[in-house]
């Protein structure tokens, strides 16, 4: 009796010892793309500072405050404080939504539309002409992409403009115009197969 | 265990593996070269005559816009600058400077140079000064550009190759050029220019090659063909004895097997120095400097004096009537190039297509010109298109690949928009070849699902790096906004504490008052 236990008990154990040398030996063989970078950071529960990072590095940094806060990382924060929910940035749309709801672990939920409507990519263009160098824009711009002094014309650098419209508002003469982005031909797609 | 083995050790396998025999691919299809348009051994190549209009899109090889250097009106002469890297093709006034359709799959229009050529445009094409070396600078001026594939500017390339090379390797000591590969290897098994300007004179090629490996200061140089092109080899060997060299270094020829797409840079490196381009890892990093072998003879040319102003363009395809091998000047119309070679497409549903059947694509306007890298004109009976069917996992794909992907599983993630987990698996290394499309017994358009998915991985890229700009920008913004803040509360704080520590309030704010008061 105690020698069958002792014969099922070594038996037990080799099979584990075997089972274990195989898959030191399967390791190195592992596809690193198991790995997931952002289930580390949900499963590691980093301090917030960090999360906020995380989903700041998401948002699209266009800072046009549709959200009800005064730039992206406002929000991010506040979505990491529960202040906010997932879906109020309309420049990020459906796919932002997603990716937040993969990372925090909640439920991905429609955008809300009261923020307003995901647009396709804008640039401000100054009416030149009718600029009369107040200098209003140049303070409400979040990135600093319009150069101007007072009473000099102002330009906007369409580089750096993120199309957040908030230049609009306080330009007395209206002279600012949002233009969609035509894709320059290098950053052309190709159109996804149906 | 899978670390790389020094570029040294790669390439003693390789000349092992020549030793034993030629090394053979892992995927790829044997597909069957019907040779069109090679006309008898050692005929030259036929000019096509300057067109009356020529045009030059204002694109860099990344189809980047650049800036036009001449106006319209203006005379120019051949080999005259017209925008960074690309020449005049010809004497002529400019037309304008307009929107044009240009071959891009997209088919939309690009800021192009039209030129009105001259009754002259036939004159001399040396405009440079004849030079008894070849230098870098004179690639550079010479508009000297890949005629192979992606059209990199060869001076560059080499610039590139000479600076940044071999880090990667783990005796990083080593710097230069070590290997030069000639590349003779066709594109698509229909297209044929690089064999005809091998047939039309070995000769210049061979020595054009010596030119490059002085140039290079390169320790080995492999000029790669296909062992199907008995002809050309032929000549090669003859030409390879035949033209002596100072530097010491000989050309070797290596004959591959005839299998779709050796002609790739990455799959070529990967069969002559048998193992494969590491992921983002260009040639030039691992000091292999990989040239089309046109685009040596041309840089050859341009030590004698002559700027890169054409190029042989293959036009060929199961509905061509003509098939030929021609060189082209280039901004020359792919309608004349039809036109004067008899090839005009007669069905209504022919389709045009720029670089092959295989990796190219439809033209919708006949008028785009020919550039640098356009190496073949494939006309090509409709697309029988099979719907299709369910993935049945049957491993075909997998087999064929060139580069060791699994389609099927990339398949798989591209279609299900998980672009990340594709990259995962490899899709940055798809080099676009078809071989994918054409194995699949479910009809499943592998190849386009790559493309859609590379460059919509490089715009989220690009998208991102935008957004890093403009967050870079706001927070710089706060930090300036929060302390100019800081700086004006601190300058109310000391006002503060002064009007506080005085002694008599009332008094001082008298005496500031008479102070402001103007004297009247």
């Amino acid at each position: 009796m105690t020698g069958t236990f002792i014969t099922i008990a070594v038996m037990i154990m080799s099979m584990a010892a075997v089972g274990y040398v195989l898959s030191r030996l399967a390791e190195p063989a592992r596809r690193t793309d198991d790995e997931d970078p952002d289930a580390d950071i949900m499963s590691a529960n980093l301090p917030d500072m960090q999360l906020i990072e995380e989903v700041n590095r998401r948002l699209p940094q266009t800072q046009c405050a549709q959200c009800g806060h005064p730039g992206c990382r406002p929000y991010a924060t506040a979505i990491i404080n529960d202040e906010a929910p997932i879906n109020q940035c309309p420049p990020g749309g459906d796919a932002l939504i997603e990716e937040l709801a993969a990372l925090l672990g909640t439920d991905v939920m429609p955008l809300d539309n009261d923020k307003g409507q995901t647009k396709s990519a804008q640039v401000a263009v100054i009416v030149e002409p009718d600029c009369i160098g107040c200098a209003l824009c140049i303070a409400a711009c979040p990135v600093d992409a319009i150069v101007g002094a007072p009473r000099y014309m102002h330009t906007v650098i369409a580089d750096q403009c993120t199309g957040c419209e908030l230049c609009l508002p306080p330009c007395p003469v209206d002279c600012i115009e949002l233009h969609t982005i035509n894709t320059p031909l290098q950053r052309w797609q190709w159109p996804k197969p149906a | 265990m899978n670390r790389r083995k020094p570029v040294k050790a790669l390439l003693a396998r390789s000349r092992r593996l020549q030793q034993t025999g030629r090394s053979e691919p892992d995927g790829g299809l044997p597909l069957v070269r019907n040779k069109p348009g090679l006309e008898a051994v050692g005929v030259p190549i036929t000019e096509l005559p300057v067109p009356e209009q020529l045009v030059y899109p204002l694109l860099d090889y990344a189809r980047q816009t650049v800036q036009a250097q001449v106006h319209v009106g203006e005379s120019v002469l051949l080999g005259d600058s017209i925008a960074e890297g690309i020449l005049a093709t010809a004497s002529g006034t400019i037309k304008a400077i307009e929107h044009r359709p240009i071959i891009h799959p997209s088919h939309r229009d690009a800021l192009c140079v039209v030129l009105d050529v001259d009754a002259t445009g036939d004159e001399n094409t040396q405009s440079l000064a004849t030079s008894d070396t070849l230098s870098t600078e004179r690639l550079a001026q010479a508009c000297i550009s890949g005629l192979g594939g992606a059209g990199f500017g060869t001076a560059l390339k080499l610039r590139a190759a000479q600076n940044k090379v071999a880090n990667i390797s783990d005796n990083s000591s080593e710097t230069g050029i070590h290997t030069l590969l000639v590349n003779a290897v066709e594109c698509e098994p229909l297209i044929s220019c690089d064999e005809a300007l091998i047939r039309s004179d070995a000769q210049t090629v061979i020595t054009a090659v010596h030119t490059m490996i002085k140039l290079s200061v390169c320790q080995r140089c492999v000029l790669a063909i296909e062992d199907d092109k008995v002809d050309a080899i032929a000549m090669l060997s003859t030409a390879i004895d035949a033209v002596k060299s100072d530097t010491g270094v000989d050309v070797e020829l290596v004959k591959l097997s005839a299998v779709y797409p050796s002609g790739a840079e990455k799959v070529l490196v990967q069969r002559i120095t048998g193992k494969p381009l590491p992921t983002g890892v260009r040639a030039t990093e691992l000091g292999i400097l990989c040239l089309n072998v046109a685009t040596v003879v041309a840089a050859w040319r341009a030590q004698a004096g002559y700027p890169m102003i054409s190029r042989i363009v293959t036009v060929a395809g199961s509905r061509a009537n003509k098939p030929c091998n021609i060189r082209v000047r280039i901004g020359t119309s792919v309608a004349d190039v039809l036109q004067s070679t008899g090839n005009a497409p007669e069905a209504d549903d022919s389709r045009v297509r720029a670089g092959g059947p295989l990796s190219g694509f439809d033209l919708q306007s006949l008028s785009v010109p020919v550039t640098a890298t356009t190496n073949c004109i494939a006309i090509e009976p409709p697309q029988s298109k099979s719907a299709a069917m369910a993935c049945i996992r049957c491993s075909h794909c997998s087999e064929v690949c060139p580069v060791n992907l699994v389609p099927q599983q990339l398949y798989w993630y591209a279609s299900g928009n998980d672009i990340q987990q594709a990259q995962r698996f490899g899709l940055d290394n798809c080099i676009e070849c078809g071989c994918c499309d054409i194995v699949c017994p479910s009809s499943i358009e592998l190849t386009s699902m790559f493309r859609y998915a590379r460059s919509s991985w490089r715009e989220q890229q690009q998208d991102k790096q935008d957004a890093d700009i403009a967050r870079e920008r706001y927070e710089q913004r706060q930090r300036r906004l929060s302390h100019r803040e800081q700086e004006a509360r601190k300058i109310r704080e000391e006002k503060k504490t002064q009007l506080i520590s005085s002694k008599d309030p009332i008094a001082d704010a008298l005496a500031r008052a008479r102070a402001r008061k103007r004297p009247s």
